[in-house]
C-alpha cells in the first residue's frame, strides 16, 4: 500500500528527471508561462482574500471609530458656539477624550480629522471657530501639514484639501513651495489653499500660471475663490490680456460673479481676440452684464463669425434686450439659413419684454411653417428647456 | 499572450490613475456649480409597460444638478405611454422638434403638467424597428450639450452622471464619450426599480456573464481607456458629446450593433477632422442589467453582437492599419478584427488543428498536454485577475463567499462557458455571410423578481 | 407635548448631528437617510416639521415634498429644505411644491433651529 507521501515522492522525481531543456521552444514556453499563470492564480486568489478580509476588518473598525467620535462631538463639542459657552471641566474632559481617541490607532485618527473636517465644511457661525481650535488643540494640523511633505502627490492634495477647510494662517509658507509644484493638480489645490486664507498674494496665480486650467480646475478655483466672503478682490478685467487662454475664461466667469461691469470695454476688445472660444466667452459675458453699450459691436462682428458665435451674439443681445437690437434680431430670424440661427434669433425675441416682444411679433407676416413651430414653441410655458447655448 | 500582458498593465495603471486622481476630491463642486455641463438622458422604450414607470422613476432620481430625462415611446403596442401619461401627470406640448438626424416621425411631445417632473419629456413616435432610430430622435430633442445613452430597464447607480461627466470636465483634450462599468442585475435584491444589494448571479449563465463583463470592461475596455483606443462605449451606458455625435451623423439605424459603430464613427470624424479628441473609460461600477439566463436568448443576444461587430467591421474597413488613423487604426481596429472578431474563427481552427496532431501522432501527449494546460492556466489567470481589479475598485457584492464563487466559476470557464461563446461567435460570423435571420417569436419579459427570460425588445427585431 | 420632527438627509454625519442638536432641544426626532425610507415614515407618522436635502436617493427631495403635501397626516406639515444646491430655478420650484423654507448648504445650526421653532409655532397658532 503506497502512502501519500510516497506518491508525492515518486511525482517529484519524475518532475526532476525532465530536463526542460531538452524540449522544442515553444514547449519550453508553453510550461514556464503555465507554472507561473499557476503561481499568479493562486498569489491573486490570496490577496483576494486577504485585501476583502482587511478591508472589512477596516471598514468595521471605521464604523466603531465614526460612531465614538461622532457620539462624543455631538455630545460635547457641536453644542456649542464657542469655547468661552462651554464649562470648564467639560471642555478639558472633551479634549482628554478626543486626545485619546486620536492616540488610539491610525483609524480613529483619520476619522477624527475626516469628521472634524466635514463639519467645518458643512457648517457655518461661531460653531465652525470651535471646530477649528479644537482641531489645533488636538495637533491634528500638524497631520495635515505632515501630509504636504509626502513624495506622492494626491497625498499632498489631500492634505491641501484638508487646509482648504481648516485656515491654519501658519501654513501659507508651507503651501509656498506647493505653488510651483510640477504636478498641475498639487498646484490648483495649493492656490485654493492659498485663496481660502485670503493672503495678500492668493490671486497672483492668475499672472503666474501658464500651463491651460481645466475646467474642473476653474470649477474648483471658482469655488475657493467665491465661497471664501473675500474682503478685497481684484478687478478680474487686468488677467483678460492673459497669454492662458484658461485663465481668461476664469477671470470671466469671476468678473461676472462679482458683476464687475466696469469690467465691458475690456470684454468688448475681447471681441477682437483671434482665439474664438475666447470672443464666445467674451460675448456671453456681456450679455449677462446687460452691456447695452456693446450692443452695436456685437452686431458689427455678427457676418465675420462662425455659426456657433452667431448663435451667442444673437442669445446676448436676447438678454440685453435694451429694444434697439429687435429689428436685426427680425432680421436674422427671417432669414436665418441654419436651425440653430432660427432658434436663437427667436429665443432673443422673445426674452425681451412683453411690450416690445408683442410688438414685433404682430409685426412677423407670412411665416413658414417651421417659423411658427419656432415661436409657439418659446411660448410653451412647459417648455423650459429651448436647447440653445 | 504578450497582448494580454500589455491589456493587465495598461488597465492596472489606469484604474490607479483614476482613484488617486479621486483620492482627494469632492464631487460637491460639481453639483454646486454653475457651470457643470448639462445632461440629456435619452432612453428609448419599446413595449417596456412592466418596467417603464419605476425606470423613469429611477432616472428622475439622479443625482445631478442639470439633467433632463427624455423617454423615447418608440411606437409601443402595450400601454406604455398611457402609463407615462398617467403617472406623470404628462400633456402635449407644441415642442418644435427639429429633425437633424432623419428618423420615422415623431407624433407628440409631452411633458408633465407638475413642476415635480419638470425634468421629464416624452417623445411619442412611430416605431422605427431599431433603437438607434428612437435615440436619435431623442438626440434631436436634446437641450444639453452632452447625452446619456441608456436603456430603460438599466438600473443606474445614482451618481451616475456626476461620475461619469468627470472625464468631459478634467481633461483638457476634447473628451467625446465616455462609459463605465455595466453589471449583472439578475440576482440583485430590486425594489421599485432601485438596487437594494449586489449579489453574485445564482444562474449558470448569468455566473459567467458577470465574469465576462467584468473581464471586458476592467480589463479591456480600461487599458483601451489608457492608450486612448477605445472603440466601444456600450449602448446600455454612454455619456456622448451631442454636437459631435450629430457631425458624425447620429446611430446607425442599420447596424447590428449600433453602439459600437457610432463610437468608431466619431473616431473617423474626428481623425478626417484632424481634431485631438479621448474616450475615456472610468473604473466605476454605475449600470445593472439583465442578461439572458437562458440559453436561445443568449443565442440571439451573442449572434447578434457577432454580427454587428462584423458588419461594422467591414463597413469601416480603411481604417484597418490606416497610418492615418493611428492609435485606432494601427492597434484598437486590428486588435478589434483579430482578437474579437477573427478570434473565434482561429481558435476553432486552431482546436480543429490540434485534434487533428493528435490524431496524426504529429504531436506526443506529454507536449499536448503542456500547450493545453498552458493556455488554459492563462486564460484562467487573466479572468482571476479581472476579479481581482473588481475588488480593487469597491467590493461589490458583501459576502466573501460570492468572490470566492466568482473565482471558482473563473477556474471552470474555459471548460465550460468558453465553448459557448465560441461556438454563437461562429454561429453570428455564418450568419452575417450568409445574410440569415433567425426567428424566436415573441417572449415575455419577466422582470426582476422572476428572472429573466428575454432580451429587450430592441434585440429580438435585430435578428 | 414635545414636537416632533424628521430629518431626511443622506449624509449619515449631518443626519446624525442634526438628530442630535434637534433633540437636545426637546423635541422627538426621526431619520431617515433616503427619500424612500422618508416616505414610508410619513405615511405612518404625523411631524410637526420636516427638514429634508433634496439630493436623495430613490425618491428625490422634490418629489418627497409633493408626497408629503398629499400625505393624509402631514399634508399640513411645514417643511424645510437644507440642500447644496443654489440655482435660483431649484429655489423657486422647491418653493412653489410648497416648501415653507429653504437654506442653503453649509448652515447655521442656529438659524436652522430658529426657522423650525419658528414655523412649528405659527403652525401650531394658523391650526
Amino acid at each position: 500500500m503506497q502512502n501519500n507521501f510516497d506518491l508525492s515522492g515518486k511525482l517529484c522525481l519524475s518532475i526532476l528527471k525532465i530536463n526542460l531543456f531538452n524540449y522544442p521552444l515553444l514547449i519550453q514556453i508553453a510550461v514556464i508561462v503555465s507554472i507561473l499563470a499557476v503561481i499568479a492564480i493562486f498569489l491573486t486568489l490570496t490577496y483576494i482574500i486577504y485585501n476583502r478580509t482587511k478591508r472589512q476588518s477596516d471598514q468595521r473598525k471605521t464604523y466603531e471609530a465614526e460612531n465614538q467620535i461622532l457620539e462624543e462631538l455631538n455630545d460635547h463639542l457641536l453644542m456649542y458656539d464657542s469655547i468661552e459657552e462651554m464649562p470648564e471641566n467639560e471642555l478639558q474632559e472633551t479634549v482628554k477624550i478626543l486626545n485619546e481617541f486620536k492616540n488610539r490607532s491610525i483609524i480613529f485618527q483619520n476619522v477624527l480629522v475626516r469628521l472634524l473636517i466635514y463639519f467645518k465644511h458643512n457648517l457655518t457661525g461661531n460653531i465652525t471657530r470651535l471646530i477649528t481650535a479644537t482641531y489645533f488643540n488636538l495637533k491634528l494640523n500638524e497631520i495635515t501639514l505632515s501630509k504636504l511633505k509626502s513624495v506622492f502627490w494626491f497625498t499632498k492634495a489631500q492634505g491641501l484639501k484638508e487646509l482648504q477647510d481648516i485656515n491654519d494662517y501658519n501654513s501659507a509658507d508651507t503651501i509656498q513651495p506647493l505653488l510651483v509644484n510640477k504636478n498641475l493638480d498639487v498646484r490648483v489645490e495649493a492656490y485654493a489653499a492659498l485663496l481660502k486664507l485670503q493672503t495678500n498674494s492668493s490671486f497672483n496665480f492668475l499672472k503666474n500660471e501658464e500651463e491651460e486650467l481645466s475646467n474642473w480646475h476653474q470649477i474648483l478655483l471658482f469655488d475657493a475663490i467665491t465661497k471664501s466672503e473675500h474682503a478685497v478682490v481684484p478687478n478680474f478685467a487686468d488677467f483678460l490680456s492673459s497669454e492662458n487662454k484658461t485663465i481668461v475664461i476664469l477671470s470671466i466667469k469671476l468678473l461676472l460673479h462679482y458683476k464687475q461691469f466696469e469690467a465691458i470695454p475690456d470684454l468688448i476688445k475681447l471681441l477682437s481676440n483671434k482665439n474664438e472660444q475666447l470672443r464666445s466667452e467674451a460675448i456671453c459675458a456681456l450679455g449677462v452684464l446687460d452691456a447695452e453699450d456693446a450692443e452695436q459691436k456685437l452686431i458689427s462682428i455678427y457676418p465675420t463669425e462662425r455659426n456657433p458665435n452667431k448663435t451667442q451674439i444673437l442669445l446676448a443681445l436676447g438678454e440685453i434686450a435694451s429694444g434697439s437690437a429687435l429689428h436685426f434680431l427680425k432680421d436674422k430670424f427671417l432669414k436665418a439659413d441654419h436651425y440653430t440661427i432660427l432658434k436663437s434669433a427667436a429665443a432673443a425675441i422673445m426674452s425681451h419684454p412683453t411690450a416690445l416682444k408683442e410688438k414685433i411679433l404682430a409685426s412677423l407676416k407670412d411665416l413658414d411653417e417651421e417659423q411658427k413651430a419656432i415661436i409657439k414653441h418659446f411660448e410653451d410655458p412647459l417648455i423650459r428647456l429651448h436647447g440653445v447655448r | 499572450m504578450f497582448t494580454y500582458l500589455m491589456l493587465i498593465i495598461f488597465s492596472i495603471i489606469e484604474i490607479l490613475k483614476y482613484r488617486r486622481k479621486n483620492s482627494f476630491i469632492s464631487y460637491d463642486s460639481l453639483l454646486a456649480s454653475q457651470y457643470t455641463p448639462g445632461i440629456s438622458v435619452i432612453a428609448p422604450a419599446y413595449n417596456e409597460g412592466e418596467v417603464i414607470r419605476n425606470g423613469v422613476h429611477t432616472l428622475l432620481s439622479l443625482n445631478y444638478p442639470k439633467f433632463e430625462v427624455i423617454v423615447i415611446n418608440d411606437g409601443s403596442t402595450d400601454d406604455s405611454l398611457q402609463q407615462l401619461i398617467d403617472e406623470y401627470e404628462l400633456v402635449e406640448v407644441d415642442f418644435a422638434y427639429h429633425e437633424e438626424i432623419v428618423t420615422q416621425p415623431v407624433k407628440k411631445i409631452y411633458k408633465s403638467t407638475n413642476p415635480v417632473y419638470a425634468k421629464l419629456m416624452v417623445i411619442d413616435k412611430e416605431n422605427g424597428k431599431s433603437k438607434a432610430d428612437a435615440s436619435n430622435a431623442g438626440i434631436n430633442a436634446a437641450s444639453y450639450p452632452l447625452f446619456l445613452c441608456t436603456d430603460i430597464d438599466c438600473i443606474l447607480h445614482k451618481d451616475t452622471l456626476l461620475k461619469m461627466v468627470k472625464p468631459f470636465v478634467e481633461e483638457k483634450t476634447h473628451v467625446i464619450a465616455t462609459g463605465a462599468v455595466i453589471r449583472i442585475s439578475n440576482s440583485c435584491e430590486v425594489e421599485n426599480g432601485f438596487l437594494k444589494k449586489v449579489k453574485v448571479p445564482k444562474q449558470f449563465l448569468p455566473l459567467f456573464q458577470e465574469l465576462e463583463y467584468i473581464r471586458a470592461f476592467l480589463m479591456g475596455r480600461m487599458a483601451w481607456s489608457r492608450i486612448n483606443g477605445l472603440m466601444l462605449v456600450s449602448g446600455g451606458l454612454g455619456l456622448f458629446d451631442k454636437e459631435i455625435v450629430l457631425k458624425a451623423g447620429g446611430y446607425s439605424h442599420a447596424s447590428f450593433g449600433e453602439d459600437l459603430e457610432l463610437v468608431t464613427r466619431m473616431r473617423v470624424y474626428m481623425e478626417d477632422n484632424k481634431k485631438k479628441y479621448k474616450v475615456k473609460y472610468i473604473p466605476e461600477s454605475m449600470c445593472w442589467t439583465e442578461v439572458p439566463s437562458t440559453l436561445s436568448v443568449y443565442a440571439q443576444q451573442r449572434t447578434r453582437w457577432t454580427k454587428g461587430l462584423a458588419q461594422t467591421l467591414w463597413f469601416h474597413k480603411k481604417v484597418f492599419l490606416n497610418p492615418k488613423y493611428k492609435i485606432f487604426g494601427l492597434v484598437s481596429f486590428p486588435y478589434w478584427v483579430f482578437f474579437e472578431w477573427l478570434a473565434p474563427i482561429l481558435e476553432f481552427g486552431g482546436i480543429i488543428y490540434y485534434i487533428y496532431i493528435i490524431i496524426t501522432g504529429q504531436i506526443t501527449w506529454p507536449y499536448a498536454i503542456a500547450l493545453l494546460v498552458f493556455i488554459y492556466s492563462f486564460s484562467v489567470m487573466i479572468t482571476i485577475i479581472s476579479v481581482l481589479w473588481d475588488e480593487i475598485t469597491g467590493m461589490k457584492y458583501q459576502k466573501k463567499s460570492e468572490v470566492l464563487k466568482l473565482c471558482a466559476a473563473a477556474i471552470v470557464e474555459p471548460l465550460v462557458y468558453h465553448p459557448l461563446v465560441l461556438f454563437f461567435s461562429i454561429r453570428g460570423n455564418w450568419f452575417f455571410l450568409t445574410g440569415r435571420k433567425l426567428h424566436w417569436g415573441i417572449m415575455t419579459r419577466s422582470g426582476f423578481k422572476n428572472g429573466n427570460n428575454k432580451l429587450s425588445n430592441y434585440e429580438q427585431r435585430k435578428l | 407635548m414635545r414636537d416632533r420632527v424628521l430629518i431626511v438627509d443622506s449624509e449619515i454625519l449631518i443626519n446624525k448631528f442634526l438628530e442630535s442638536r434637534l433633540s437636545k432641544e426637546n423635541m422627538d426626532v426621526d431619520v431617515a437617510f433616503d427619500g424612500m425610507q422618508a416616505v414610508e415614515k410619513i405615511k405612518k407618522n404625523k411631524y410637526d416639521l420636516i427638514l429634508t436635502d433634496l439630493m436623495l436617493p430613490y425618491v428625490a427631495g422634490v418629489e418627497l415634498i409633493m408626497n408629503i403635501k398629499k400625505s393624509e397626516y402631514n399634508h399640513e406639515t411645514p417643511v424645510v429644505v437644507l440642500s447644496s444646491l443654489t440655482a435660483d430655478d431649484v429655489i423657486v420650484d422647491v418653493l412653489s411644491i410648497g416648501a415653507q423654507d429653504y437654506i442653503i448648504k453649509p448652515f447655521s445650526i442656529n438659524v436652522v433651529l430658529a426657522k423650525i421653532k419658528q414655523l412649528i409655532q405659527l403652525n401650531k397658532t394658523a391650526a
